[in-house]
């Protein structure tokens, strides 16, 4: 009998054991491709945590109290070599970043001053074969209802030489700017996102060619931050999602009959007018070949006292298909901003990284950057990558060195004290 | 046996205790949550093991969760309740909401309706939960049924508002919208909405009425009785922190204000009552009160950087600068590095016209802190005021960098850039000047200025050597900014011929001639460049034109244009 239960345990803890390991299957050696054609790598992958990166100042160095609002990975001047754009919300310019050799990072100005720039995005609008570069213009970041917003697009001249023309302006706060085809007309036009303050809106604006738009709205209430461009439902026609934070707290799907005609469907809410909606990003997170939703809840910044909330976090709404979106919360996060769906550690697995604005400064455990790693289940575990630089409001991920590996960027909004851990523009690179 | 009968039984009650505990959510320490907190939970647990899972007992076991953001826990005690109330399924919804579950949200929503129809929240809950869920159809007929009970609701008007938005029927939501507005003044997000209809529509007078409706007092929070009263087993100082700065932003103190009383009871020494009492009293105009709060808040280690402006602003509302100044001396000696001091004693030392000492305190602000307008702004008085115009224009630079709408500092830095003959200098600050000033007589100053500064410029390209190119296009511009003035095409065409650019130079005189067809001197140097190109019929009728136009008046110019027609009428008779 003794020896029967013996063995039953024995098997238990076998069956046990297998399914732990077949749940967290041993790391995997990941091949890297090297800079020598020909030649690769073999490199064990590294646990998700404070090591996992080494954090280098990226360009001029912070002056005073940075207000990074946001910031694009892209090679600009189409050399192979990524570059990063950033937009300064305090000294109202946007500056490149220009990767000039594998490695090496120089910084220059481009275009001339836009007030209160919070969002770039680029497109060859006039399918002249160079990217231009489009600003989303605030006016002024800090709350406000003026009509202050425009778009504004820094030509590009083929030169790396960028003049600014406004596209729009006297409007509500503008927040989010992408070109995409919403018509047949084969021109891009352009989807804008306007926080404006106690107005605001989204409107999509009509490329009639030869440089004139014709705006039309979508929605009228303030509080857009991101509006990207998608085809949400694999029709072949680019839908758009809005993240509307202030009181309504939504996620809104424009969907896009491709003759410039929308229907708003609301997809998802929260009934909590303080839940701090921050940013969104789409992303396919289980892979199924659908595009799904990923947002952040850590907005702190209109707060009597600017800070986090219990309830601050990361999402996402699965797309099922049939217009079907199911919500998931990934984790809690204090002050989360700026989703990214990224294999961080190629694992095969997407994870989502975020990085946090408003987290509690005073305290020095506070996270700042963090990636929600993806057991292959689409259940995520928080993975704590870093204390300081603080205050990061936006992150961007890339293989910016062109070795299979992602390295990350983030930008640093120094709104309030403490700061006594003030950054710019960061890389967080591979230790060598 | 006995014993053994004993032990079994013994044993047999615990397995059975530990089974029933099993039920209840795991124990858990929650060291680091205040000790009143943890001895009721652990009061209400013994009751719901005690008592054999009374309702009542584990309602108040899953209020005391709740009520401390423990959902997942409550949430339990909740199911374990045989005969739910409709107060503990509106608890499960909002347990849901909380979990962004919508759809199970609605459905204890509807439980709630079902058994107390008339709790007006749960009804609206219900509403706003099935439009956040995409459920539109669903709203509108909760929303309206919220109306069919009570006409008028201001919340459910504002919820059938956005439904007809979004289904295209502007009409029908602006009449919804501006009845809302009639009955419920108060809206003032009814007011904002409509605002952003009638400007998407145009109606420009109408949008700037509603825009200013909705600045008016802020909204008051929708009574809900029953989510008040988790409050009461709230030990949780932040979520006591939170409904306290909600009733305050809507303007509802009086429901504010005893909420700080329980977080100083859950923690004496805490610095957040005082510090927020501190704000109610400011807002209220009572900054004696305020100083006394503020000043607890720092007595009892609340942060200098915080408290500080707050405390100083209070002080100066009540004449103390010299207070003032002595707090911030006082906190800069022992956080000389902390940059919301440093600016709010700069501030106050610039109140007190302590110059020295100000200028002292902003070259360390704008060290630290360089793109902070007000302080560079009055940095830059000061160097001004002792003949330093090099360093305040640095600061000056710096304001613009940052103010996008500052005029002032623009046209300030420009006058310092032309007074250096630097024109080109001047002209970016200008050039932002003029795009952003809305006064007209303003912006015609400012244009004149540029347009001044755009000659100065052509001058000194010219005298400088520079190519054609450069000397026109800065003149072109200075054209292009006041057509009416003759001075860019006098000067264009004067550096154009001396450059040998004739026919630019011709164009300039043709339009400076329009502009001036009485000048004979206009005339004379068409003449000449028309020589200059060979067309000599052409110089000649222009210097004819010109000696009519001059008559006897100016003896050296008519002589000149005689010289030049004896010259040309030779020149053409010559084979």
């Amino acid at each position: 009998m003794k020896l029967i239960l013996s063995a039953v345990v024995f098997l238990l803890v076998l069956t046990l054991a297998g399914v732990l390991l077949i749940r967290h299957p041993a790391p995997a050696p990941v091949v890297l491709a090297s800079a020598a054609p020909g030649v690769h790598q073999v490199r064990q992958r590294q646990p998700l945590d404070f090591d996992y990166f080494t954090p280098r100042v990226l360009g001029k160095p912070a002056e005073g109290l940075p207000w990074i609002t946001d910031l694009l990975i892209v090679d600009l001047d189409g050399d192979g070599l990524k570059d990063i754009l950033v937009c300064d919300g305090r000294l109202n310019k946007v500056s490149w970043i220009r990767q000039v050799r594998l490695g090496v990072f120089e910084e220059q100005d481009i275009g001339g001053p836009v007030a209160g720039p919070a969002h770039l995005e680029v497109a060859d609008l006039r399918g002249t074969g160079h990217l231009d570069v489009l600003v989303s213009s605030m006016g002024v970041v800090p709350p406000d209802n003026e009509k202050i917003g425009s778009v504004v697009v820094l030509e590009n001249d083929g030169t790396n030489h960028f003049t600014n023309r406004v596209l729009l302006d006297k409007v509500a706060r503008v927040t989010y700017v992408q070109a995409a085809h919403l018509t047949h007309s084969g021109r891009l036009d352009l989807v804008v996102g306007q926080f404006g303050y106690i107005e605001g809106e989204v409107r999509w604006m009509e490329n009639l060619g030869n440089g004139r738009f014709a705006s039309h709205q979508l929605l009228d209430l303030p509080g857009t931050i991101h509006a990207p461009a998608v085809d949400l439902n694999g029709d072949g026609k680019t839908d758009i999602v809005a993240l509307v934070s202030q009181d309504s707290e939504e996620v809104h799907a424009f969907m896009n009959d491709g003759d410039g005609h929308f229907q708003d469907r609301v997809l998802h809410g929260s009934t909590n007018k303080d839940y701090g909606s921050s940013g969104l990003t789409i992303g396919d997170v289980n892979q199924d070949g659908r595009p799904d939703i990923v947002y952040t809840n850590g907005d702190g910044f209109d707060y009597a006292t600017p800070g986090s909330r219990p309830w601050h976090g990361v999402q996402w709404l699965e797309n099922q298909g049939g217009g079907k979106f199911v919500f998931h919360r990934v984790g809690d996060f204090p002050g989360a901003f700026s989703p990214v769906v990224v294999d961080l550690r190629g694992s095969g697995f997407k994870d989502i990284v975020t990085c946090s604005g408003f987290n509690d400064w005073n305290d020095k455990n506070a996270v700042s950057l963090m990636c929600f790693e993806n057991d292959g289940t689409n259940h995520f575990t928080p993975r704590p990558l870093a204390h300081v630089p603080t205050h990061l409001i936006v992150v961007k991920a890339a293989d910016l060195f062109n070795d299979g590996r992602i390295e990350l960027v983030t930008g640093a909004f120094m709104f309030y004290p403490p700061y006594d851990h003030v950054s710019r523009v960061t890389l967080w690179e591979h230790k060598e | 046996m006995l014993a053994a009968g004993l032990l079994a039984g013994f044993g047999g009650w615990r397995l059975h205790q530990a089974n029933r505990e099993a039920r209840l959510p795991a124990p858990v320490a929650y060291l680091e949550r205040p000790a009143i907190f943890r001895l009721s939970l652990q009061q209400a647990r013994s009751r719901v093991l005690s008592g054999g899972f009374r309702a009542a007992d584990l309602r108040n076991l899953a209020h005391l969760y709740q009520a401390n953001r423990l959902n997942e826990e409550a949430g339990v005690c909740y199911r374990l309740i045989a005969d739910r109330q409709p107060q503990d399924s509106y608890y499960l919804a909002e347990i849901a909401e909380d979990a962004g579950d919508l759809d199970e949200a609605a459905v204890q929503l509807e439980l709630t309706i079902k058994g107390a129809p008339d709790y007006l929240p749960a009804r609206l809950q219900l509403a706003e939960v099935l439009f956040k869920a995409g459920r539109q159809a669903e709203a509108e007929k909760a929303y309206q049924g919220v109306l069919a009970a009570v006409p008028d609701q201001p919340q459910a008007m504002f919820g059938l508002a956005r439904i007809e938005l979004q289904r295209k029927q502007d009409d029908a939501a602006i009449a919804r919208l501006g009845a809302l507005m009639l009955k419920h003044p108060e809206m003032t997000s009814g007011a904002a909405l409509l605002a952003q209809v009638f400007d998407r529509r145009g109606e420009a007078s109408r949008a700037d009425a509603m825009t200013k409706w909705s600045r008016q007092k802020p909204e008051p929070v929708p009574a809900d009785p029953w989510d008040d009263a988790l409050l009461l087993d709230c030990y949780d100082i932040q979520r006591l922190g939170l409904k306290f700065e909600e009733y305050f932003t809507s303007g509802e103190i009086e429901l504010a204000l005893p909420l700080l009383g329980r977080v100083e009871a859950l923690d004496p020494q805490s610095s957040i009552p005082p510090l927020l009492r501190g704000w109610s009293k400011a807002r209220d105009h009572d900054d004696r009160g305020a100083v006394l709060e503020y000043r607890l808040a720092l007595d009892r280690g609340g942060d200098p950087e915080k408290i500080c402006p707050y405390l100083v602003q209070s002080l100066l509302a009540l004449g103390e600068t010299e207070a003032a100044a002595a707090l911030l001396a006082e906190y800069h000696a022992k956080k000389p590095d902390s940059i919301p001091i440093l600016i709010s004693y700069a501030d106050v030392v610039v109140r007190q016209g302590d110059t020295a000492k100000a200028k002292e305190l902003l070259t360390l602000v704008v060290q630290r802190e360089p793109f902070l307008t007000a302080a560079n702004l009055s940095l830059a008085r000061i160097l001004w005021a002792e003949g330093q115009q090099d360093a305040a224009a640095q600061c000056l630079e710096r304001v613009i960098k940052v103010s996008a709408d500052d005029v002032a500092s623009r046209a300030t830095l420009a006058q310092y850039y032309l007074g250096r003959s630097e024109p080109q200098a001047a002209i970016g600050p200008l050039v932002e000047a003029v795009a952003i000033e809305r006064d007209p007589a303003l912006g015609r100053n400012l244009t004149r200025m540029l347009y001044s500064a755009y000659l100065q410029a052509g001058e000194e390209a010219e005298a400088a050597g520079h190519g054609a190119a450069a000397v026109v296009d800065d003149y072109d511009k200075a054209a292009a900014l006041l057509p009416e003035q003759p001075a860019a095409y006098a000067l264009k065409a004067k550096a154009c011929a001396s450059l040998q650019e004739l026919d630019e130079a011709a164009a300039a005189l043709a339009k400076l001639s329009q502009l001036q067809p009485g000048n004979p001197t206009v005339l004379l140097s068409l003449g000449d460049i028309a020589k200059q190109q060979g067309r000599d019929a052409e110089a000649a009728a222009n210097w004819r034109r010109a000696l009519a136009l001059a008559g006897d008046r100016v003896p050296a110019l008519r002589a000149a244009l005689l010289d030049r027609l004896k010259g040309t009428v030779a020149d053409s008779a010559s084979p």
